[in-house]
């Protein structure tokens, strides 16, 4: 079996892992990278659970072989925390009852993050469209699209 | 896992019974099938790729004809063994004339075994049904198009 | 995990030949969006993956009327292209968000039953597709793409390169029904081209998926409609003959009989979108 190393930027710091052939990104994050808000929920790309930000843009981190991710900018929750204090979105979620487990929650907030970041006033309809891919077995959805909708009119306030 | 199903030859019965008794002819008409040989009398082994969307696998195949009752019917106990699991199984066919060429009557069942097994039965029914159907269509236009002797 | 090599091609001159060394056993895959599964789940067990994300087949460009989308064109970037509204209105009802970053146009052509829905769509447009392999290239109409169920006429030696859809006027329409709004497996899919001159059917192209084991052209259903002003009984002919052909099917989702009475009414309820005046309806 041929190892290879990867090198790619991990919320914002450059990471080289060395790794088996089509080991997932999940497995990375998790296992070498201590990044455990990436869940593994269901290895199908079904649940939303190891949801990601490649580039800005979601994926499915069990989905993803890392080495398809060499040279690319990868997020997780670790990356949204601020030094101090909370991320507006997690502010949000916190304020809105948006978790119960949490399980969820971290490929929530990552979806959160992007559909923000490409249109700051989503209606409720486009948030619930842009969710279509994470499940949720506490909530029953509602407190979490309150807490996006929460966090756009803070994004916006702020004017960011 | 359970199948039936039909097929129209534009041949005499007697030139499509000599086919599919020939394992070799069968094998090569079947999408995936690489090389056969003949281990003892009315016994084959070869070997089949099967390319599915996100699965490929190679197979070792063994037919054995059982019951040969020429040019009307004979059965085919195979067996179909790979990393991705197992198929165990036998095909009864019937042959009849019928207008414009031979009507032939298929029957069979199996056991899956393994990773396959996960499959939903569904799934692994209708594609045995499809790679036959191929199969069969390959072997008329073959027998229609091969120069009789 | 069985993998004992995973190659990333640059380019497809590198991927044509690792398929030729590798042989037929080399796993292909482009989002992993249909692999990847399969593999997590121990059903699939590779030992040689190729992943075609890094060889520059994702372009998307419109050129001399036509729309040339590279194999490997993700779902999203056919959701941000606009000219070709169906195949924007298909990828939008395909999965969710994070898989149409991955998954892609090439790869939905594969989508295992039942079918992928991007893939109806096309056949609708009459898109053609180009085959390469070290002996060259080849162009193929979709509709003989597919040779049964999960089997098509890709050879051993072969990739899915391009989709060409071409351009010209058409109205079009495309209804997934399923058993929720997103993120579904489709109990059907309907696709519809229509050319008319002056209020009658000139051409008709109705293409359904998850009616069978691939998407298929409803070649009776167009028939009852060409010629006509798509008035109510030729939308009921087509209507009826959609239902009685479809290859229909039980699955997970479905059961054949409502299958098969979902392929009628989503049919009917696709001419009917189109029947009505144009200033009515979000074209």
């Amino acid at each position: 079996m041929a190892s290879t190393i990867v090198a790619f930027r991990l919320c914002g710091r450059d990471v080289e892992v060395m790794v088996g052939p089509l080991t997932t990104l999940q497995s990375v994050l998790r296992n070498q990278l201590g990044s455990t808000s990436v869940k593994d929920g269901c290895r199908q790309g079904g649940c939303g659970s190891c949801t990601v930000l490649v580039d800005g843009e979601p994926m499915m981190s069990c989905l993803l072989p890392v080495q398809d991710v060499a040279g690319r900018e990868v997020t997780t929750v670790e990356g949204l925390t601020p030094t101090e204090g909370l991320h507006p979105i997690q502010r949000a979620f916190l304020e809105a009852n948006g978790f119960q487990c949490g399980y969820c929650t971290p490929g929530m907030e990552m979806l959160a993050k992007a559909l923000l970041d490409h249109n700051p006033s989503p209606s409720r309809d486009e948030i619930v469209e842009a969710l279509s891919g994470n499940v949720c077995r506490c909530t029953g959805y509602h407190p979490i699209i309150g807490a996006i909708e929460a966090a756009a009119v803070a994004g916006r306030e702020a004017g960011r | 896992m359970n199948l039936r199903g039909s097929h129209r030859f534009g041949a005499p019965r007697d030139r499509v019974f000599a086919a599919i008794c020939d394992p070799r002819v069968l094998m090569a008409v079947i999408p995936g099938c690489e090389g056969v040989e003949q281990v003892r009398p009315d016994e084959y082994e070869g070997r089949i790729v099967l390319r599915l969307p996100g699965a490929v696998g190679s197979y070792r195949t063994h037919v054995r004809l059982v019951d040969v009752h020429s040019p009307e019917s004979s059965g085919l106990e195979g067996r179909l063994e790979g990393s991705m699991g197992s198929v165990v199984g036998r095909a009864d066919f019937v042959l009849r004339e019928a207008a414009g060429g031979t009507a032939m009557e298929y029957s069979g069942s199996g056991t899956i075994q393994g990773p396959l097994a996960r499959l939903d039965s569904r799934f692994a029914e209708r594609l045995a049904e499809s790679l036959i159907g191929q199969g069969l269509g390959a072997l008329d236009h073959r027998l229609a198009t091969e120069v009789t002797e | 995990m069985t993998v004992a090599n995973y190659f990333l091609p640059g380019s497809l001159p590198e991927a044509l030949g690792l398929l030729e060394s590798n042989g037929p056993e080399l796993l292909v895959m482009a989002g992993g969006t249909i692999a990847m599964p399969l593999i997590n789940d121990g059903i699939s067990l590779p030992r040689q993956v190729m992943g075609l994300r890094r060889a520059d087949l994702d372009r998307i460009e419109w050129a001399d009327g036509e729309l040339r989308i590279g194999a490997t064109a993700t779902l999203t970037s056919l959701v941000a292209q606009d000219s070709v509204p169906m195949l924007r209105e298909a990828a939008r009802r395909s999965a969710s968000w994070s898989i149409r970053n991955m998954g892609t146009v090439g790869g939905n052509l594969f989508a295992p039953p039942p079918g992928g829905d991007v893939a109806t769509a096309l056949l609708a447009l009459d898109a053609r597709i180009t085959l390469a392999s070290p002996r060259g290239t080849r162009e193929l109409p979709l509709s003989e793409f597919w040779t049964g169920f999960m089997t098509t006429s890709l050879a051993a030696d072969e990739l899915v390169t391009s989709i060409v859809v071409p351009g010209g006027p058409g109205e079009t329409t495309f209804i997934k029904f399923g058993r929720k709004n997103a993120n579904t497996p489709a109990i059907v899919t309907v696709a519809v081209h229509l050319v008319r001159h002056a209020g009658h059917v000139a051409r008709a192209r109705i293409a359904l998926g998850a009616a069978g084991p691939h998407p298929m052209r409803a070649a009776r259903a167009e028939a009852a409609i060409v010629g006509t002003e798509l008035d109510e009984a030729a939308i009921a002919g087509a209507t009826e003959a959609a239902a009685t052909d479809c290859e229909s099917f039980e699955d997970a989702v479905a059961s054949e009989w409502y299958r098969r009475r979902m392929v009628g009414l989503f049919v009917k309820r696709a001419l009917s979108d189109l029947a009505r005046p144009a200033t009515g309806r979000g074209e």
